[in-house]
C-alpha cells in the first residue's frame, strides 16, 4: 500500500516524475540520467522497482535518502532513540496515572472527586495533542520569556547548542527540553485510558468474588490490589498495545510542535520534500513496532492470565 | 406504519418514550450548555458573511501589522493606541493657494472628484514661476503610530513646450511646533518631460520605505519615520505643491496639464475589529467566523460519511457471517492497527490538499470502530423473532438489512455520529496547524498555523491565539457533551448505572 501511494500513484497517475524532486532541474541530461540510475529510478515501477523493494525490506535496507545522500538507516538510527524515549515515557506515565487513578475513582463512584475526574478525562480527551502542545508552549515557553526574560522551558529542539561536555548536564539539559513534549502527551493521552479503565474496574467489582472478599472483611486496599488489579490487567495491557498506533501517528504532531529530533519530524520533512525511501522506511517501522507491540502484548497476556494460557 | 411511529417503537424497545427522552435530555446541563454552544456555532457558519466585517483570505492590511482587538483601548495604559486613519482627499477638500509671478496662467477646474490643473502659456510671456500649493488639515489624537501610507495618483503632461520646468513634493507639517517633513520630491531633477502615475501605478509612499527615512535624514533601524513624523497629539497638514520655472522663450506656446485623482492617506492603526489584526494586517474575527464553517462542514460531512461506511461494513459483516464478515473484519481491524496520519498526509501530498479532500480522507479512516460495534450488534438482532418473521414473509437480504435490522440500530447511530464530530474537527485544526491545510479556506487550524510560523507566539498575540484555540475547544466540547448525553440517555446499559 506504501509503495502504491509513493511510487505508482504518482507516476502513473499524476504523471509526476519521482526523480524531479531529487535533481536540480537545470541538470545537464545525461547527468540527469546518471542520477535517475543511481537511485534505481529508470527501471520499470512494476516487478522490478517493486521486488527490490520487498526484498530490500527484508534485508533492512532502505535505500539512500534522495535529499543528503545518506542510507535512510542511519538517519532513523540518529533519531530513533529520541522517539523511543519521549513515546515511550508517554505511554508508561498515561499508563500508570490512568490506572492508579481509574482504580482510585472506581472506589470513589458516585462522590465527588469521580465527576471531577470523569469531566477532566473527557477534556483531556477532546484535547488533541497539538493544541495542548500549543498551549503549553504558549504559558510555559513564551509568556514568561518574552514578557519576563525568563526561560521557564525550551521552545524548540531536542537540546541546547553549546553545552559543555559534561554528562550530567547534558542529560539535565535533555530532560529539560523533553518535559513540555511530554506533558503535552501525558495531558492528552490520560483520559481515555482513565475512563477506560475506571469503567473496567467497576464491572470488575461488581463481580462476585469481590462480595466475597468484602465479606471476609478485607481492606479496600487489599482487594483493589490483590483482587481487582489482578483481574483487569489483561484488557489494560491490550488497551496499551492498542495505543500504540495511536502514539506512532502521534509523533508527527508532536515533534513537528516541539522540533523534537525524532522520527516524527524526519517523516514530516520527508513527506514534505518528496524524500520517499525515508517516508517508505519510517511508515515500515510504525508497521512493524505496532505489529511487535501487539505480539507483546499477547505474550504478556498469556502469561499474565492463566485462563488464557491454558487453551 | 409512518416513520413516526417506527421511531416511537424503536425509542418504546429501549425503555423510552419520545416525551420521557425530551424530559431525560432537558434535565441535563451538559446537553443545554452543548446545544446553545452548537446553535451559536451554526447560526454563525451560515450567516458568516453578514458577520464578518471583511473577506477572511483576500482583505490583508485592513490595519496595522499585529493590531490589537478595539477593546482594549477601554484598558488603563492601551487608550492612546493608535486608530485607523483612513482618508480620502477629494478635489474639494484641498484648499488651495496659488502665488508667484506667472500665477494669473495657472488654471484650476475641479469638476468631480479629479483635480486638474493646467498652465497655458501663449508664447510672449516673460521669465518667472507659478506655484499651487494645496493643503489638508486633520488631527491626530492618539500614541504615534507604526506606519503611515500616502497614495497619491498623478499625471502630469507636457505639450510643445521647451522652455517650462515642473517640480512637485508632498510635505506633512506638524501644526504644535511648525515642523515640516518632505515625505516626497520629484526633484532632483526640474523635470520637462511627461510624467505618468495614475491609476494602479500611483506614487506610494510609506513609512517603511528606506527611501523615506534617507530623505528625512534617519535610519529606518534607529528611528521609525512615522512615529517621527506623528510624534505628538495635534494638529497635521498635507501640503502638495506644484511649482512651474518657465524661461520665458519667445514663441513658446503650449500648456502643462496636472492632472490628480483623489489621494489617500492611511494610519493603520494598532487597535482594531473585534478581535484585531494578524501578521499581514487580515481580520481575525472574519478569519474565526469563516473558520465556523469550515469545521462544521468537515466535521458533519466526514461523520455522515463514515457513520454511512460503517453501517454499510458493519450490518453486512454481521448478518452475512462467513468469509464476507472475515474479509470485512480483517480490513477494519488493519485499518484500526495502522498509524492514520502519515496516511493522511501521504494521500494529501499525492492527490492535493482540497477541503474536501481532507473530508473524504478522514471519513474513509474513522468508520472502523463503528463497523465493528455495529457488527456486534447485528450478530444478536439477527436471531431475533422479527428478523425471521420478515425472512418467513419473503423479504429480501439486502430488505432485511437496510429496512429492518439497520433502523434498530439508530440509538447507536446517533451518538457515535454525535461523537465522531469533534475527532474530524481536531484533526482537520491538526492538518492545518501542521500546514496541509486547504489554502483557500480559512479554517481555525490555518490561523493558529500562521500564529505558529510568523511569530505570533514571539510577540505574543494573545488576541491571534486564544481565539481560535478557544473557539475549537469549545465546538468539540459542546458536540462530545451533547453525544455523552445522549448516549447515556439512549444507551440502556449507562443508563442503569
Amino acid at each position: 500500500m506504501q509503495f502504491v501511494l509513493l511510487r505508482v500513484v504518482p507516476t502513473y497517475v499524476m504523471g509526476i516524475d519521482p526523480s524531479r524532486f531529487l535533481i536540480d532541474l537545470d541538470a545537464p541530461p545525461d547527468q540527469k540520467i546518471l542520477i535517475r540510475k543511481q537511485f534505481g529510478l529508470d527501471e520499470p515501477i512494476f516487478p522490478h522497482q517493486y521486488v527490490r523493494y520487498v526484498l530490500n525490506l527484508f534485508r533492512g535496507e532502505f535505500g539512500f535518502s534522495f535529499l543528503t545522500r545518506q542510507p535512510v538507516v542511519n538517519e532513523i538510527m540518529e533519531r530513533l532513540p529520541n522517539t523511543v524515549i519521549l513515546s515511550g515515557s508517554s505511554i508508561l506515565l498515561d499508563f500508570i496515572i490512568g490506572l492508579s487513578i481509574g482504580l482510585y475513582t472506581a472506589t470513589r463512584r458516585g462522590k465527588r472527586v469521580d465527576s471531577v475526574i470523569i469531566q477532566s478525562s473527557i477534556f483531556s480527551y477532546i484535547m488533541p495533542i497539538w493544541l495542548m502542545g500549543l498551549i503549553l508552549l504558549m504559558f510555559l515557553a513564551w509568556f514568561p520569556r518574552v514578557t519576563w526574560g525568563i526561560k521557564l522551558f525550551p521552545i524548540s529542539g531536542t537540546t541546547s547548542p553549546f553545552l559543555p561536555p559534561d554528562p550530567f548536564v547534558r542529560v539535565l539539559d535533555y530532560l529539560w527540553h523533553l518535559a513540555l513534549p511530554l506533558m503535552a502527551s501525558v495531558i492528552t493521552g490520560f483520559g481515555a485510558r482513565t475512563y477506560y479503565f475506571r469503567n473496567l474496574a467497576i464491572t470488575e467489582m461488581e463481580q462476585d468474588y469481590v462480595l466475597t472478599a468484602k465479606a471476609k472483611g478485607l481492606p479496600e486496599k487489599r482487594i483493589m490490589r490483590g483482587h481487582v488489579l489482578r483481574n483487569v490487567t489483561p484488557p489494560v495491557v491490550t488497551s496499551v498495545a492498542l495505543s500504540v498506533p495511536g502514539v506512532v501517528s502521534g509523533w508527527i504532531i508532536t515533534e513537528t510542535v516541539f522540533s523534537w529530533y525524532g522520527l516524527g519530524l524526519y517523516v514530516f520533512q520527508a513527506i514534505s520534500s518528496y524524500n520517499y525511501p525515508a517516508v517508505q522506511a519510517v511508515l515500515f517501522m510504525q508497521a512493524v513496532i505496532t505489529a511487535v507491540s501487539l505480539f507483546i502484548a499477547d505474550i504478556a497476556i498469556s502469561h499474565l492470565d492463566p485462563r488464557v494460557r491454558l487453551r | 406504519m409512518t416513520s413516526q411511529d417506527r421511531r416511537r417503537l424503536i425509542l418504546a424497545r429501549f425503555g423510552l418514550h419520545r416525551r420521557q427522552t425530551v424530559q431525560l435530555l432537558m434535565r441535563r446541563k451538559m446537553w443545554i450548555f452543548g446545544i446553545i454552544v452548537l446553535v451559536a456555532n451554526v447560526v454563525v457558519a451560515a450567516f458568516a458573511p453578514v458577520i464578518a466585517t471583511h473577506d477572511p483570505i483576500y482583505e490583508t492590511h485592513v490595519a496595522d501589522d499585529l493590531a490589537m482587538p478595539i477593546w482594549v483601548t477601554a484598558l488603563p495604559g492601551l487608550q492612546d493606541l493608535p486608530r485607523n486613519l483612513f482618508t480620502r482627499i477629494e478635489s474639494n477638500d484641498w484648499s488651495r493657494k496659488v502665488h508667484g509671478t506667472h500665477a494669473s496662467l495657472l488654471r484650476l477646474d475641479s469638476g468631480g472628484p479629479d483635480l486638474t490643473v493646467y498652465y497655458q502659456r501663449s508664447g510672449t510671456e516673460s521669465n518667472g514661476e507659478a506655484e499651487l500649493t494645496l493643503r489638508y488639515d486633520f488631527g491626530y489624537g492618539y500614541a504615534p503610530p507604526k506606519t503611515f501610507v500616502v497614495l497619491l495618483p498623478i499625471g502630469i503632461t507636457v505639450t510643445k513646450l521647451v522652455g517650462v520646468t515642473y517640480r512637485f513634493s508632498v510635505s506633512i507639517t506638524r501644526n504644535s511646533d511648525a515642523k515640516t517633513f518632505i515625505v516626497y520630491d520629484s526633484y532632483p531633477p526640474w523635470r520637462s518631460s511627461d510624467f505618468s502615475r495614475l491609476g494602479d501605478n500611483r506614487i506610494t509612499i510609506h513609512s517603511r520605505d528606506p527611501t523615506l527615512a534617507r530623505r528625512l535624514g534617519v535610519s529606518i533601524l534607529e528611528r521609525n519615520p512615522a512615529e517621527m513624523i506623528f510624534s505628538s497629539k495635534t494638529d497635521y497638514t498635507i501640503g502638495l505643491t506644484v511649482s512651474i520655472l518657465d524661461e520665458g522663450i519667445t514663441g513658446d506656446s503650449g500648456q502643462v496639464k496636472v492632472t490628480m485623482s483623489p489621494v489617500s492617506f492611511k494610519i493603520p492603526g494598532k487597535a482594531y475589529g473585534i478581535l484585531g489584526t494578524n501578521h499581514e494586517g487580515a481580520d481575525i474575527f472574519s478569519q474565526l467566523v469563516y473558520g465556523t464553517r469550515v469545521s462544521l462542514i468537515v466535521g458533519i460531512l466526514s461523520a455522515s460519511i463514515a457513520v454511512v461506511l460503517g453501517v454499510i461494513v458493519g450490518v453486512i459483516a454481521g448478518y452475512k457471517g462467513g468469509p464476507v464478515d472475515q474479509a470485512f473484519m480483517f480490513l477494519t481491524d488493519t485499518l484500526i492497527q495502522t498509524p492514520t496520519l502519515p496516511i493522511i498526509i501521504l494521500v494529501m501530498l499525492v492527490f492535493g490538499r482540497g477541503i474536501y479532500m481532507i473530508i473524504s480522507i478522514l471519513a474513509l479512516l474513522s468508520w472502523m470502530g463503528l463497523a465493528r460495534q455495529l457488527r456486534a450488534w447485528v450478530l444478536s438482532l439477527k436471531e431475533r423473532p422479527f428478523v425471521e418473521a420478515v425472512r418467513a414473509a419473503g423479504g429480501g437480504d439486502l430488505y432485511i438489512m437496510f429496512k429492518v435490522i439497520a433502523p434498530q440500530t439508530v440509538p447507536l447511530l446517533t451518538y457515535s455520529f454525535v461523537l465522531s464530530i469533534p475527532g474530524a474537527i481536531m484533526t482537520e485544526a491538526g492538518l492545518s496547524v501542521l500546514g496541509f491545510g486547504d489554502p483557500l479556506f480559512p479554517s481555525w487550524g490555518k490561523v493558529l498555523n500562521e500564529a505558529y510560523n510568523f511569530g505570533g507566539f514571539a510577540s505574543m498575540a494573545w488576541w491571534w491565539i486564544a481565539p481560535p484555540m478557544a473557539a475549537l475547544l469549545l465546538l468539540a466540547l459542546s458536540i462530545v457533551f451533547i453525544g455523552r448525553t445522549l448516549e447515556e440517555v439512549l444507551n440502556p446499559r449507562l443508563r442503569r448505572r
